[in-house]
């Protein structure tokens, strides 16, 4: 019985110890302070991170985050309007996550961009917006006025 | 060391990685005190039996584009263990054949109707990060953290409760049915614990290594303790510690996480023969 109370308080404590490394992630909007830096994380959680990005938008919203990853295009035929995304492959390599950019400044497709698959570090303010497709408005998620960096910081 | 801590203060600052700790906290508990009562009943491949059913009922809900997919899930599990673990000798087919059969059917035609069927646009994705866990557990939402966590609790609350019972059934349930203990109803309660532990296992190590989470730390405490409690608590530890450090090996060192929990469990589990060896 004293062993189970001693386990028990052993797991109690480790649940304590972790949740004292919660912290403030920043509430800056601006890109001089950016909130979230996933070029410091590994694989495996930046993967997670953008999942949890994607799936709970208004948690991260207005937060400037900085992300590494592969650099791909993708274009609206009906209106030829050209998406960029930085996407992120899990540790697997089976999964991808990415999530869209719009670059700051007025760029030029394909002269002012790398290569599709080539890495790509970019900061931007998170935000989500409502798009029009051809099933109704539906409401994505983008970093706005990215600065766009080629190569990786990881 | 600094530089280590560091980097620990920082993954701990974000909530995805503390829903991750504190549920692969529970669900490595759960795991290890039902995995003890698994192996000495000899049913050590329930589990993966279980995880391929539980599989097949997730794909269902996949398809069906249900949200929470324990709503269907869950009870295709609970089902499962009840009718695998009660029916017994009552049946044509015997134990572990067909416990293999339901466990193969469910896994191919749970994948054929994700190929016919889903509308996701990674479906091998999907279906790798399920069988494997390689993300399940980082992808937690609050509502999920909080459904594993009363899950758990309960599974935990009732084991402890029902400890002598479930000592009692797994031993010799011939002599506790004849004492007067209603052997039935706790095989019942073992299996609906075993599947929902499966069901909560899922997300931490995947389906097809499920199996590992139950029977290594189980495995790893007979090596050196010989009571039923001694072994349990000790199962409970490994599990719980193995489970934390692979999350956090995996989280630091980029790699998939059910396949790095099983790696530190397996190392474990040869550290603790290396141990009885010495000790004789």
């Amino acid at each position: 019985m004293k062993r189970i109370r001693m386990m028990f308080l052993a797991v109690c404590a480790l649940v304590l110890i972790a949740c004292c490394g919660c912290g403030d992630e920043g509430t800056g909007t601006s890109k001089e302070s950016v909130d979230l830096d996933l070029t410091k994380m590994s694989g495996t959680a930046v993967y997670s991170e953008v999942f949890n990005m994607v799936t709970t938008p208004d948690d991260y919203e207005g937060k400037c985050v900085k992300i590494t990853g592969q650099f791909y295009h993708g274009e609206d035929k009906n209106t030829g309007e050209i998406f960029y995304y930085c996407v992120i492959p899990d540790a697997a390599g089976c999964c991808q996550q990415g999530i869209e950019f719009v670059p700051g400044e007025k760029c030029e497709y394909p002269a002012d961009f790398p290569e599709e698959g080539k890495d790509i570090t970019v900061t931007g303010i998170f935000e989500q917006y409502d798009y029009e497709d051809s099933n109704g408005t539906v409401k994505l998620c983008r970093l706005a006025d990215a600065d766009m960096e080629a190569g990786g910081s990881q | 060391m600094s530089g280590l801590i560091q980097m620990l203060q920082m993954y701990l600052s974000h909530q995805f990685v503390i829903y991750a700790l504190v549920v692969g906290t529970l669900i490595a508990l759960c795991s290890a005190m039902i995995g003890v009562t698994l192996v000495l009943k000899r049913f050590s491949f329930i589990g993966d039996g279980l995880s391929h059913v539980a599989f097949g009922a997730m794909c269902v809900a996949t398809v069906m584009d249900l949200t929470g997919h324990m709503i269907i899930t869950m009870p295709v599990t609970v089902i499962s263990a009840v009718l695998l673990l009660r029916a017994g000798g009552r049946t044509k087919v015997k134990g572990d054949a067909q416990l293999a059969m339901i466990s193969v059917v469910s896994l191919a035609l749970g994948y054929l109707i994700m190929n016919l069927a889903s509308t996701s646009s990674n479906l091998s994705g999907d279906v790798c990060s399920t069988l494997f866990g390689s993300t399940s557990i980082l992808t937690l939402t609050s509502g999920d953290a909080l459904l594993c966590g009363i899950l758990s609790v309960c599974v935990v609350i009732a084991f402890i409760i029902f400890y002598n019972k479930i000592f009692a059934v797994t031993f010799d349930e011939d002599f506790a049915r004849a004492t007067g203990v209603r052997a039935d109803a706790y095989n019942l309660a073992v299996a609906v614990i075993i599947a929902v532990i499966i069901v909560l296992g899922m997300s931490l190590v995947g389906s097809l290594l499920i199996s590992a989470l139950i029977i290594f730390p189980a495995l790893a405490a007979m090596r050196i303790y010989k009571t039923f409690l001694s072994v349990t608590v000790c199962s409970v530890i490994i599990s719980v510690i193995c489970a934390v450090l692979g999350m956090l090996i995996s989280i630091c060192g980029g790699t998939p996480v059910g396949a790095t929990v099983v790696a530190v469990d397996l190392v474990c589990y040869l550290g603790f023969c290396l141990v009885s060896k010495v000790r004789g």
